[in-house]
């Protein structure tokens, strides 16, 4: 069978080779038929991270999962779910919402309409990532098709499963280079019956210090927001439990003269909306992502600030404290001071241990700047993945690092 | 057998004191925790750092000769089954800590390090490692890797998986990369997370970096009494269903309780159709408060009776009594096996029923043990070698319990691993295209297949064995670690 021939070939030829398969044969028809003709097919789920992407290149084919709407299952009393990849996290939150539970992550965009296909293709994490981890961390189970038209259904439905390699690992994170996600089941957590938000004003020195206390504490915090001035500490649990905490927190801190304030959820939100916004750019901004540790923060803050005071450019930056991640964004400047910055910042972190990748570029970054720096270790090894599962690379081309 | 010329060069890499050759030595080596294969290795090697584990792997490689890697040989799948004819890879003898670093809560480690040797090394800074298999005090973190280990405390927890940021493996070519690392981000594809749980078939891992975690404030443990297994279950439902994680929940049926108290005495009601453990553990207020809904929970489950731990000797006791279930079914049954598969907590009811009539139909006795809040059942086989064919019905009853757990939406196994113990089960789990899949991964990064070659996935050669019955490992005789 041809194409089109089939449904899902009709679709294609209609709309300027932009295709929705509705189901996980579809998706094989899809690719199967790409594989045939040495088409090359790139992936979208909301569009929402096309600008992480500059080096891929123009494909024959774009492969939508916004057909794939669908919660598959949700099993409460198991705290699992098996959703299609083309729902948004916003939908499954909300869905969940209802049964008290949730799926225990803010990835950037989350409210924005980013997928479940996207945020496990990114990898991403947000905020809470502190306590409850990345992407990676609460997917239990995966079907996928390879770039070569292969099913794998990887993982299973349970929450402890050692059977078999765990691929799901290799496909969070793999930029749609790998494998189109169908669907994915993950593990998810309860809602905390109540929250309770602390913040304090702070250098970035004490707050690198202030959220190293928070982790060496047994108070457990949910997330640990630091940027414009001030460290934003969220508390997650039983009203009394979250109270008592926020009061030794308060009491640990004064150890130290901070003072702590409590903060009513509604007027955070305002505030930790600031700090989302921080993952959208225009077209002459860039995004920078560093990975750090912990007790490197305030050194590496202070370097991008000599840098950027040098190169002349505005910028912001936050962190999710405990978890090293500092996020950067540079609001002026020419391609020219943002590749300059780009560069020396990056070998400046590199020399802590760390590394940096550009999330988003200005315009044009990707051809003064490796986005996501030097070869990782075990490059080779990933490169014949690469070749075993998409032999004639047609997936997502550029897709990872710009390497293929 | 080993060629002499390969015998000579590994001797000219490593010296003889790091080579063992002689039966007699070899045979030690034939077998992991899984006592019912055994296999005696060509070659055995005790490299003392990663270029020797690197320069005898590329040895391997120039000489097409199969090696496996071995940390203390406390797998429970075979998983560290020598081939005949290759060459065994100790790492008993890397056992350094390389840095600790308590303020960012990471520590780098040598594979041979023990799971327990992490912990004690930070506990002064109120840190530990929190994956806790029952083996600690012996496995090796390398092994816990190659396993992604976890133990009764996962549920909160996590597994190996959670708790490794980055790796150093000698990929079976020879070259050493470093994988991952110490900070929570790095690009490109997730080799690390592949690695963990790979049970030693694409690497040995010669070095780790470590996620430490901050000892919780305060733990709270009870033991509830109920009159069946399906209510314990209806209470660690209540629990879940509350929004509470707890930090372990554990459930012996009726048969595993009348082991445990004919070996310890340790309170366990006798007349329970089935006890819950539960613990709970978190900064001091949350502990306290979700202790009490725990409590109430078990009582609107009608718990017919509910002891709480009141000292950390209690706790101790009450720890020491569960954990003694293993040894204790000796006493009730002259020989037995250990399942290990894992089902969806909900199902816990409809398959206990099963299981039970399963064993009826048999005439074979089963007492479960289960790690109730993940779903993890340790079902114990009981038979007896001496009466005809016992044996062999009762090997059928373990794996027909695999089966069931897969069809009731679960896996074939939760913390033992696939090996070669269940090479021949994982078609039960996965499609031929899924195994395949997995193959072709394996040969991207041994694409000579000489890297343990014949575990996990199945084989002709492998599927037409059967795999004979347990017998107690030695930490198990001497009394050190409990099976799961
Ligand atoms: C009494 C008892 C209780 C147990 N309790 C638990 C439990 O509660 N939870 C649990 O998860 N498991 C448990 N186990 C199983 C076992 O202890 C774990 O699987 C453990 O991680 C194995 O570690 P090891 O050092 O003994 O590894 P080994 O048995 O030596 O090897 C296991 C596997 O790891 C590979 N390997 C070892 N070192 C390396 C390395 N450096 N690089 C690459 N591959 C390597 C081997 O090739 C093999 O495939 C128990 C076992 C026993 C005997």
């Amino acid at each position: 069978m041809t194409i089109s021939e089939s449904g899902i070939g009709s679709e294609l030829d209609s709309n300027q080779n932009r295709v929705s398969p509705q189901n996980l044969d579809e998706v094989v028809e899809v690719i199967a038929f790409a594989n045939r003709g040495n088409k090359t097919l790139s992936i979208q789920g909301n569009a929402t991270k096309t600008r992480y992407q500059p080096y891929v290149t123009k494909t024959d084919i774009t492969l939508s999962s916004s057909s794939l709407d669908k919660l598959i299952s949700h099993n409460p009393s198991d705290m699992t779910a098996t959703i299609q990849s083309g729902v948004s996290i916003a939908q499954i939150q909300k869905s969940l919402y209802q049964f008290g539970q949730w799926l225990a992550i803010d990835p950037p965009m989350w409210d924005r309409g980013a997928t479940l296909g996207g945020v496990v293709a990114a990898g991403h994490a947000g905020p809470s990532r502190v306590k409850f981890g990345s992407i990676k961390d609460l997917v239990i189970g995966m079907t996928a098709v390879l770039g070569d038209g292969r099913v794998i259904r990887c993982g299973g439905n349970v929450i402890k499963n050692v059977a078999g390699y765990d691929l799901s690992k290799i496909f969070c994170g793999s930029w749609g280079t790998l494998a189109f996600i169908v669907d994915v089941t993950l593990r998810l957590h309860p809602l905390a019956e109540s929250k309770r938000i602390l913040k304090a004003k702070l250098s970035w020195e004490q707050a690198q210090n202030f959220a190293l206390s928070l982790i060496a504490s047994p108070f457990d915090p949910t997330a640990i927001e630091i940027g414009f001035d001030h460290i934003w500490i969220v508390l997650e649990g039983s009203s009394i439990g979250t109270s008592q905490r926020a009061n030794a927190i308060a009491q640990m801190a004064s150890n130290s003269n901070i003072e702590i304030q409590n903060v009513e959820i509604s007027q955070a939100q305002a505030v930790f909306d600031k700090f989302s916004q921080i993952r959208i750019a225009t077209e002459e901004q860039s995004i920078l992502k560093a990975s750090i540790l912990p007790s490197q923060l305030a050194k590496a803050v202070e370097e991008l600030d000599n840098l950027a005071n040098k190169i002349a450019i505005d910028y912001q930056v936050v962190s999710h404290g405990g978890s090293g991640i500092v996020l950067a964004k540079l609001s002026s400047g020419d391609l020219h001071s943002h590749g300059e910055l780009v560069k020396k910042w990056r070998d400046y972190l590199q020399g802590l241990g760390g590394t940096m990748i550009v999330e988003q570029g200005q315009n044009g970054l990707q051809e003064l700047v490796s986005y996501w720096g030097n070869p990782p270790g075990g490059f080779k090894v990933m490169q014949r993945i690469k070749e075993e599962f998409d032999p004639k690379t047609i997936l997502t081309p550029g897709g990872f690092g710009g390497w293929w | 057998m080993i060629p002499l010329d390969f015998y000579n060069h590994i001797i000219s890499l490593l010296g003889s004191d790091l080579v063992l050759s002689s039966p007699a030595e070899l045979s030690v080596y034939e077998s992991d925790g899984l006592t019912g294969y055994h296999q005696i290795p060509g070659l055995v090697v005790f490299p003392l750092e990663t270029s020797q584990v690197s320069q005898v792997v590329k040895a391997c490689s120039d000489f097409g000769i199969p090696f496996v890697a071995r940390g203390a040989g406390t797998g429970l799948s075979g998983g560290a089954l020598p081939s005949p004819d290759g060459v065994l890879i100790v790492l008993s003898k890397m056992r350094k800590i390389l840095e600790i670093d308590p303020i960012n809560q990471r520590m780098v480690v040598e594979p041979g390090v023990t799971n327990i040797e992490i912990s004690k090394a930070v506990s002064k800074y109120n840190l530990y490692y929190a994956p806790d298999p029952s083996s600690q005090i012996v496995c090796t973190i390398g092994g816990n890797v190659a396993e992604n280990s976890g133990g009764a405390h996962c549920l909160k927890y996590g597994f190996t998986t959670h708790h490794v940021l980055g790796l150093e493996v000698v990929f079976p070519d020879g070259s050493i990369e470093q994988i991952g690392s110490s900070t929570l981000d790095f690009p490109g594809y997730d080799l690390r997370g592949a690695i963990i749980g790979s049970e030693g078939t694409l690497g040995i891992v010669t070095k780790i970096v470590v996620k430490l975690t901050r000892i919780p404030e305060s733990v709270a443990t009870l033991v509830a009494d109920f009159e069946s297994p399906e209510q314990a279950g209806e209470a660690v439902t209540g629990i879940i269903g509350a929004g509470i994680i707890p930090a372990a929940v554990e459930m012996l049926d009726s048969l595993a309780i009348q082991a445990c108290e004919a070996a310890t005495h340790s309170g366990f009601s006798l007349d329970a159709g089935a006890v819950l453990i539960v613990e709970v553990d978190g900064p001091d207020a949350e502990t306290k408060f979700t202790f009490e809904q725990v409590k109430n929970i078990c009582k609107q489950a009608l718990a017919t009776n509910i002891k709480v731990a009141e000292t950390s000797a209690q706790r101790a006791a009450i720890w020491a009594g569960r954990k003694s279930a293993f040894a204790a079914v000796g006493r009730i049954s002259p020989s037995y096996y250990v399942q290990d598969g894992v089902i969806p907590r909900t199902a816990l009811g409809s398959v206990l029923a099963k299981i039970a009539k399963m064993s009826l139909e048999s005439g074979i006795r089963v007492a479960n043990v289960f790690h109730a809040g993940d779903g993890n059942l340790h079902p114990l086989v009981l038979y007896n070698p001496s009466i005809e064919f016992e044996a062999q019905k009762a090997e059928k009853l373990a794996s027909d319990i695999v089966a069931l757990c897969v069809e009731a939406g679960g896996s074939i196994t939760g913390e033992h691993g696939v090996g070669v113990d269940k090479a021949c089960s994982m078609p039960k789990m996965f499609s031929e295209q899924d195994i395949e899949i997995m193959l072709s991964f394996k040969s991207a990064f041994d694409p000579q297949g000489i890297c343990n070659p014949d575990k996990i996935f199945p084989t002709p050669r492998l599927c037409g064995e059967s795999p004979g019955p347990y017998k107690a490992h030695p930490l198990e005789k001497a009394g050190i670690a409990e099976r799961f």
